[in-house]
């Protein structure tokens, strides 16, 4: 067995370097990272959390200059383990003018760490558009201007002309339009479908006027501790997600099969949450997994070293009016996000969706935003003349195209809507503003009906980095969780929210897809050891995780985000009128659910804030000073 | 109907019948392909709990095993409704199933 690391050195696998980048001076400088602040924040989520609470303060808004942008991946990046290229983007985001945790793959990771980087932080407002450059120690801010208006493939077409690199050897992080105008639902997206959607993080891009960045696969050599460990974790890791009957499936079809599956429990957002009853005119058979995969032709557009046959690129059928026109294949939220606008013929879907990352929006923003006009629209609460002549009827994908276009521009009725559902609904008022999708926080749901999952519902609602932060039970036994619970008992949810903290926070700091490491988190402890030379456990993997969950809520306290915004807003929080979970009301137990979950998660009930033991246990002293005061 | 319903005799006197659908890749444990539903129409005693009927299609579909128990309990990689209703809400494990009730089959909820 190889011996472990010696006290000071960098960890296997790591750079141990982060690049800092002044975009309102142009200087660039590099900083170091501890071996003990290594294994403290292990990367990703973990890494930018940290550096978000020390340098971010409470005055410093989204769009202020100072606001860091953090784009970090982990120790795993660049490793021989499925799902490797990762990227997760930390920030104060614009949707919540709080933290921000979200995550995109491809091979950003990937070539930062070939680059000698672990992460990138990016601070100031540069005084015209830029790109920054890397390749090994050459970092510049070049000249944007060109790629004005470009959307996000567009620019990675364009740098790969412009630098003489194709492939995976240039990665290209960028933002659309949507990013460029401020849209506060505008992602980051890369590598041609690729997309860090959450919280706005795009339009803090556009506010700092950096248009991209891009990352030649750099010549730094990255060396594990264990090498022939590695490649036993990862056999170790991609067999069980071949062999695991949770994991087969995503492994042949990736989240294709939700869009069949999810109307069966009631979870299938239909037109804004008025229905969960599929209209019988729908044929679902083509809506099933294979049949989605097979109703195009498609190809593999696998991230670093991934098996999985889950990313696609697939060419639109004769169905479309856009027949031929290459595409990326949604995923499940991506379907979904169609079917709350009423959407229901896959190629209109999958059009869609790719104009969405191709001008940098986050889909499920989207679809709760345009779910609400059209509703709004059919029960006469926005008008035609409102909407700037479009007339946009439950399921018609060219209306749907034609506000986003307006969107991206925030042009006419497209200025109100950039702000998403939330604002835009507040606007407009009346019943209209009954309506809408969101929770109080500013950020909405992912693609599903949560109203018959609670679970995610008060995920979503608790969560501290603009989205949920505990996500589907994995291996839930290894928490000391059973296997199943009814996802409507108003006991056992707050439990699993609360008792499954962690596992998916320390899977962001990692570098690596959250759908290669479902597995068991012992199977990826092993590779991390592997790679670093640590003797990392599960307990300890899951306080790491439960470290950035602290980190971005007492940030977001801090910033004055408290429990009173911890709910849905009243459609979000509604009783569905069909379907399995009708008169379900998950409000009734609302108090009681958030109560029971700030007692597991030892939050302060009253304030949101992370109690001190909680915080002192998590090696987060600091924090607990700046919250607490001496204690 | 589909070719793959079965309706079996059940030991007893009285008996009824119920409704198991697989769905998608569910249905690769019990004799599909997995890329489409499967349904079958279990002949089962009056007073038959879901566990019976569960147990019973394993039987018949050994593969069905690892993914729909652990132990006695469901395991996490299946979701199980009971007309449209998961498990431990009308129905739990043991409560008998009526003639013409349908149980639904379907994989672990996940995003993306």
């Amino acid at each position: 067995m190889a011996k472990h690391k010696q006290a000071g050195a960098v960890p296997g696998g790591m750079a141990g370097k982060i690049l800092r980048v002044d975009l309102g001076t142009s200087k660039t400088w590099t900083t170091t990272l501890t071996p003990k602040e290594a294994r403290q924040t292990v990367g990703g989520s973990g890494l930018g959390a940290q550096i978000l609470y020390d340098e971010v303060p409470a005055h410093v808004n989204w769009d202020h200059p100072e606001n860091r942008l953090i784009m970090a991946t982990g120790p795993l990046a660049g490793m021989p383990v499925w799902g490797t290229g990762g990227l997760t983007v930390v920030t104060r985001g614009a949707m919540t003018n709080g933290a921000t945790s979200t995550q995109a793959n491809g091979f950003f990771g990937t070539n930062l760490k070939y680059s000698g980087y672990d992460a990138i932080v990016l601070q100031g407002q540069a005084p015209d558009w830029v790109y920054l450059y890397i390749n090994d120690d050459e970092v510049e801010l070049r000249d944007a201007r060109l790629l004005l208006g470009k959307d996000t493939w567009e620019t990675q077409d364009a740098l790969h002309e412009e630098l003489g690199l194709h492939g995976h050897r240039l990665s290209v992080y960028s933002i659309g339009p949507a990013g460029e105008n401020l849209v506060r639902f505008a992602a980051i997206a890369g590598d041609y479908g690729h997309v860090a959607s959450k919280n706005g993080c795009g339009a803090v891009m556009g506010s700092k006027r950096l248009k991209a960045v891009a990352i030649v696969r750099g010549t730094r050599p990255l060396a594990p501790h264990d090498a022939k460990g590695v490649y036993q974790a990862a056999d170790v890791i991609s067999h069980d997600l071949q062999t695991n009957p949770t994991t087969q499936g995503l492994y042949k079809l990736g989240t294709l099969s939700g869009v069949a599956n999810n109307p069966r429990l009631g979870m299938l957002p239909i037109k804004n949450y008025t229905t969960n009853l599929v209209d019988p005119s729908v044929d679902m058979k083509t809506w099933e997994g294979q049949s989605l995969r097979d109703g195009f032709d498609h190809r593999g557009h696998q991230c670093n070293a991934c098996g999985m046959h889950h990313c696609h690129q697939v060419v639109l059928n004769k169905s479309s009016k856009y027949a031929g026109e290459v595409v990326d294949e949604p995923e499940y939220e991506g379907w979904s996000s169609g079917w709350a606008q009423g959407i229901t013929k896959p190629a209109d879907t999958a059009y869609l969706n790719t104009r969405l990352d191709r001008a940098c929006v986050d889909l499920n923003e989207f679809g709760w935003l345009i779910g609400w006009v059209m509703e709004c629209y059919e029960k006469g609460y926005l008008t035609k003349e409102q909407l700037d002549g479009i007339e946009p009827r439950w399921g018609d994908m060219e209306a749907s195209n034609a506000l986003l276009q307006k969107i991206i521009r925030r042009e006419g009725v497209g200025n109100l809507l950039a702000e998403g559902v939330k604002r835009a609904s507040e606007k407009i008022g009346g019943p209209a503003a009954d309506c809408a999708i969101y929770t109080l926080k500013g950020n909405t749901p992912r693609g599903h009906d949560h109203r018959a999952r609670w679970e995610e519902l008060l995920d979503t609602c608790v969560g501290s980095g603009g989205t949920i932060e505990t996500g589907p039970a994995v291996e839930p036994g290894e928490q000391g969780r059973p296997a199943r619970i009814n996802p409507q008992d108003p006991v056992e949810v707050p439990k699993n929210v609360a008792g499954l903290l962690g596992r998916r926070h320390f899977e962001d700091c990692l570098g690596s897809c959250l759908f290669t490491t479902r597995t068991k988190l012992a199977n990826i402890c092993l590779a991390v050891n592997a790679v670093t030379g640590w003797d990392m456990d599960v307990p300890e993997a899951v306080r790491v995780g439960k470290r950035v969950s602290a980190l971005m809520r007492a940030f977001n306290v801090r910033c004055g985000i408290g429990p009173e915004l911890e709910r849905p807003s009243k459609r979000y929080g509604s009783i569905p009128v069909d379907g399995p979970a009708a008169g379900k009301d998950s409000q009734r137990h609302w108090e009681d659910m958030l109560t029971l979950y700030y007692d597991i998660a030892r939050y302060d009930r009253k304030t949101g804030r992370p109690k001190p033991e909680l915080l002192q246990e998590l090696g987060l002293e600091q924090v607990s000073q700046d919250l607490w005061g001496a204690t | 109907m589909n070719p793959h319903a079965a309706a079996r005799s059940a030991a007893g006197s009285e008996t009824i019948q119920v409704t198991v659908e697989a769905a998608s890749y569910i249905a690769q444990f019990a004799g599909g392909t997995g890329s489409a539903a499967l349904e079958f129409v279990e002949t089962v005693r009056a007073g038959a709990t879901v566990r019976e009927v569960l147990r019973g299609l394993t039987a018949r579909f050994p593969k069905l095993a690892d993914v729909l128990w652990l132990g006695d309990e469901i395991g996490e990689h299946v979701e199980v409704a009971v007309n449209d209703a998961f498990l431990g809400q009308e129905y739990t494990l043991d409560s008998p199933v009526r003639a013409g009730d349908r149980i639904i089959l379907i994989g672990q909820f996940t995003g993306g």
